[in-house]
């Protein structure tokens, strides 16, 4: 009997675990938990924003640039997330790499002219995340680690991605060690 | 008179040939496809290079720099079920059994140094590069310029990928024959 139930406990967690990683939407992938590193930029307006300063909330970290195709086909569907998470607990934060402002006004005024980005002018603040690529987005957890990668440009405003987002956006603060212990 | 319009006629023959063979060549689609890989070779002209950075912003020491090299841009898409490695220093580029050496990112930064081109443009410069070394998940791709010193004759490039998590499985081997360096048209 013991037996038996020792086994039937052995494939629940295995199941949990198994469902943990079909959970997450196509092109999203588990990160090690590192931390997320600091940096301090200004937005296209001139406004500073310190990354140290979203501590306790879920942030959306996205690096892109005006010549790069995906990030062409996917920053429509970022303009649409931003309007829905706004003044949420998921932080929504665009980074333009090394582009000058003209550039980034013109191109952002035609296809999405809600996003404000922060603007990494020299380019050093992409090179320490060293993404995979240009577009790339992280998924920075409350206490400051990097818990998912986006793989290439994705279609943020479609259902799948949205739940993803409102489930982070819903985790509560104190649950978090609980769910991302490993 | 006989023989110099015979070899006029020959001569205009033989530069139709090579006109029709570099045509051939440029209009020639450069992919390929199996189950566990695609592959993709776009070829830009110096001056569709030279407008992309022109269009960055770059000064014009940048540009013609940039506009003297050959770029293989390649695009890889990971079809297979198991981690695909780029690792470009294993693909190989030769013409006619000599080696065509990559102009690697120390290369650029080399020439970068010697017209003081500022950090925004090396760093846009190096996005626009076939990354180093990474691994493909699954479905990934990834896209990225390679470039060589410009070749006036075509070119094979041997494109060897690692597989695996750790770079354990077979290595994956793709041949491109009769690569070129697209020119401007001339006309």
């Amino acid at each position: 009997m013991k037996i038996v139930s020792r086994v039937f406990i052995g494939l629940l967690i295995l199941m949990n675990q198994v469902l943990a990683n079909n959970d997450l939407p196509h092109g999203i992938i588990n990160q090690d938990g590192r931390s997320a590193p600091a940096f301090i930029l200004n937005d296209i307006d001139g406004e500073t924003f310190n990354f140290a300063d979203s501590k306790g909330k879920w942030v959306f970290v996205h690096f892109w640039a005006t010549w790069c195709g995906p990030c062409r086909k996917e920053i429509p569907t970022i303009q649409d997330i931003v309007k829905k998470f706004e003044n949420s607990n998921l932080e929504i934060v665009i980074i333009n790499t090394a582009e000058s402002e003209d550039t980034v006004f013109n191109f952002l005024g035609l296809l999405a002219p809600d996003i404000n980005p922060l603007m990494d002018t020299d380019g050093l603040v992409t090179e320490k995340w060293q993404p995979r690529g240009l577009p790339a987005t992280y998924f920075v957890d409350p206490e400051g680690k990097i818990r998912y990668l986006a793989l290439g440009g994705r279609p943020w405003n479609k259902d799948v991605y949205l739940e993803f987002l409102n489930g982070l956006k819903n985790e509560v603060k104190n649950d978090l060690k609980n769910v991302h212990k490993n | 008179m006989k023989k110099i319009t015979f070899r006029a006629f020959t001569g205009s023959l033989c530069l139709i040939a090579i006109v029709f063979q570099a045509n051939a060549l440029t209009k020639q689609k450069l992919t390929y496809t199996d189950d566990d890989i695609y592959l993709r070779f776009i070829q830009l002209t110096p001056q569709q290079i030279g407008s992309f950075y022109e269009g960055r912003e770059f000064k014009k020491a940048a540009v013609d720099k940039l506009t003297a090299s050959c770029y293989v841009t390649v695009i890889i898409k990971n079809r297979s079920k198991d981690f695909l490695w780029v690792d470009i220093a294993k693909w190989e580029f030769s013409q006619n059994g000599r080696k065509i050496i990559q102009q690697d990112r120390a290369y650029w930064e080399k020439q970068w140094d010697e017209i003081n081109l500022k950090q925004a443009h090396r760093s846009t410069f190096n996005w626009t590069l076939m990354p180093a070394e990474r691994n493909l998940y699954p479905q990934e791709e990834v896209g990225g310029r390679i470039p060589i010193p410009m070749q006036n004759k075509p070119f094979t490039v041997v494109l060897n990928f690692p597989t695996g998590e750790s770079k354990q499985g077979k290595i994956k081997t793709v041949t491109m024959d009769n690569v070129i360096c697209k020119l401007d048209d001339m006309k």
